[in-house]
Formats: C-alpha cells, sequence, structure tokens
C-alpha cells in the first residue's frame, strides 16, 4: 500500500453561504437598510412582537418589511402582513433554518434603498439556524417566561450567537414561576455582555424601550 | 437537522478541491469542529454517509478534530481553555469581557489520498445530484 497523500484545504464548511451574507450586508447598508434575523424556538411570541414592531415603525413613518422563514404554512406571514408592510414568505418544507441564498432569493424585485428596516423571521428552531449568517446586521435571541430561565444553559448558541436578547410575555411571569435573576444570569453565563430586553407584547411593558432601541440601533449602524 | 444541510455543503466543498486529483481516491475528510460551532456528531456522521453517496468522496470517512473553547479575557490578560460552553465568563475574575479565541471553528482542513487500485473505476460526478 502506498502512503496517503494530504491535499491541506483549511476553509470553512460554510464559505460560500458566508461569503454571500458578507455581500448581502453590504448591499444592505449601502441601501440604507438595517435587517435584523430573529431566531426562537417555535412558541416564543416572535411573530407577536413583530407584528408590533413593525405597527409602531410604520405609525412613526418608517418604511419596513419582513421576511418569513416557515416549515410548511403561510399563517405568520399572514399575520404579520397585518401591520401593512410588504412580507415575503420563504416555505423551507421542512428545513430547520433559514439559509443566505434563500433571503437572497426573496430580495428579487424589491427595491432595497425603499425600506428603512427588513426583518427576518427565522424558522422556529433553538439550534439550527445559529449556523447560518443571513447578512444581517443585528441578530435577536427571543425567549419567553414560559420556556423557563434554563433554556440559556440548554442552548448556549441561539444566544452566544445573537447580539441581543428578548425576554418575552413577561406579564406571564407570576403564573410561570418563572425566576428572573437566574434567566438573566444565565444569559450573561453564555454571553457575556449581552444587551437583554424583557417585555409583554400582550400588555405593552417594555415595548418602547425595545423599539427605541432598534432605531438607535438602525442609525448607529448605517453611521 | 442542520447537521445535513452542513454534510451538503462539505461534501460539495471536498469535491471541488478532490476533482483536482482524480487518479486519487479520497480515503478521508478532515474536518474541525469548535466546542461552539453546536454541531451533534452522529447527526453529522450519518448526514455525512448520506451526502457522500455517489461523490468523488464515495468512499471517504469523515475525521471530526473537536476543537476544545479557547477564550481571552481582556481584564486577566490571559487566554484560558473554557470548562464548557454553558459559561463563557471568564474562569479567574468571572468577568465579562471575554473574546472567544477558538470553538467556533467548523472548517474542512485537509483530505487524504491515495492512488486509485483499480484503474477502471470510473470518475463520479463531482456533486451529488440529490440536493434537498
Ligand atoms: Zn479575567
Amino acid at each position: 500500500m502506498q502512503e496517503p497523500r494530504i491535499l491541506q484545504v483549511r476553509t470553512q464548511i460554510l464559505k460560500k453561504n458566508d461569503e454571500l451574507a458578507r455581500s448581502m450586508r453590504e448591499q444592505f447598508l449601502q441601501a440604507g437598510v438595517f435587517v435584523s434575523n430573529w431566531v426562537s424556538s417555535p412558541g416564543s411570541g416572535k411573530t407577536t412582537l413583530l407584528l408590533e414592531t413593525l405597527t409602531h415603525l410604520r405609525n412613526i413613518g418608517q418604511r419596513v418589511a419582513a421576511i418569513v422563514g416557515d416549515l410548511e404554512t403561510d399563517n405568520d406571514a399572514q399575520r404579520l402582513a397585518q401591520s401593512g408592510a410588504p412580507v415575503r414568505q420563504i416555505m423551507t418544507h421542512g428545513c430547520c433554518h433559514l439559509e443566505a441564498n434563500m433571503v437572497e432569493e426573496q430580495l428579487h424585485n424589491w427595491s432595497l434603498s425603499d425600506f428603512d428596516y427588513l426583518f427576518v423571521e427565522n424558522v422556529g428552531n433553538l439550534v439550527c439556524p445559529t449556523s447560518w449568517d443571513l447578512g444581517e446586521s443585528l441578530r435577536v435571541a427571543l425567549l419567553s417566561v414560559t420556556e423557563g430561565e434554563d433554556k440559556p444553559l440548554k442552548y448556549p448558541g441561539l444566544f452566544n450567537t445573537s447580539d441581543v436578547a428578548v425576554l418575552t410575555k413577561i406579564d406571564l411571569s407570576g403564573p410561570c414561576d418563572f425566576d428572573r435573576d437566574r434567566a438573566l444570569e444565565n444569559i450573561q453565563r453564555v454571553r457575556p455582555g449581552m444587551p437583554v430586553f424583557e417585555l409583554s407584547a400582550k400588555s405593552g411593558e417594555g415595548l418602547d424601550r425595545w423599539f427605541q432601541f432598534l432605531i438607535h440601533q438602525r442609525s448607529a449602524t448605517m453611521g | 437537522m442542520h447537521e445535513l444541510s452542513i454534510a451538503l455543503k462539505l461534501v460539495d466543498l471536498a469535491c471541488e478541491h478532490a476533482s483536482s486529483c482524480q487518479e486519487m481516491q479520497v480515503d478521508a475528510v478532515h474536518i474541525a469542529v469548535g466546542a461552539l460551532s453546536h454541531i451533534h456528531e452522529p447527526s453529522l456522521l450519518s448526514g455525512f454517509a448520506i451526502a457522500r453517496e455517489g461523490t468523488l468522496v464515495s468512499e471517504a470517512e469523515l475525521i471530526i478534530r473537536q476543537v476544545p473553547l479557547v477564550l481571552a479575557c481582556t481584564d486577566c490578560e490571559r487566554d484560558f481553555e473554557s470548562s464548557g460552553i454553558q459559561d463563557l465568563r471568564c474562569p479567574v475574575c468571572h468577568g465579562y469581557s471575554t473574546q472567544v479565541r477558538h470553538g467556533n471553528e467548523l472548517d474542512l482542513e485537509f483530505l487524504s489520498l491515495r492512488p486509485r487500485q483499480d484503474e477502471n473505476i470510473s470518475i463520479g460526478s463531482v456533486s451529488n445530484p440529490a440536493r434537498i
């Protein structure tokens, strides 16, 4: 037997996705559209908060749009369309995450400079979306109090690949026996220094701070 | 799971490189997987077994090098190997000023090749036609 030969490669496996995402990010920045990628488990209240966010930003004169990833249905897209914002749907047919090229396909015939904000609602999943850059400037990890304070330790990847955490449904903290201090500490353990927003789309508590944060992030990103 | 998608990308990338020396057979595909890359190894191995079918790396074994999590604390000005991915604070000062030095890797490192024994072996297509 001959000795095996080594062919050095040293390349990221997701290089093509990462390169596409990088060029999309540049395109977004040039067009002045601030893109965020929202990641959470199903049932975290992501669609509800996104609907509130789209509606509020539209009411204050911002131009917003959304792209929704969903396994099989267009329920979320239909709900978001109630805001009056243009919404596009990616049906992933079982694929548990969005990839950059799936988002890129949705951009056709949209003039990006017509938007100030583009929201990408990822497929509801705590693990799979973490590896895939979609060209966003902000990745948002959402956790509802009904999921329990240990979730950050069980799914550290969701948090340590995100830029900001949002604790949703805080109106249910009491009934759920949610240990807020533990939850905040767990988030800081898996993602030291992470900004956290606590809010309820139902009661409206904390929403203003959240909207302000997005507006501030957009201006900081666009320079 | 996302491991199948990653396995398909890996096979594409490995075939791209292997196609430059088709007189060789790919025995093994060596990758580095960081502790923070959120890969479930058994799923990646079974995903790879599916993804390699009918490609230039159909005979190849997947060999995974695990990369531990290494953090740098800017306050302590030192690097530390972290005890686990559930705690990214500095293990010494317990501060939040840490950065990930290693642990995010998800890299194709190298291929090991050997000359084909049987000259009659036909050379497979570069990429797998069955894509999801
Ligand atoms: Zn330290």
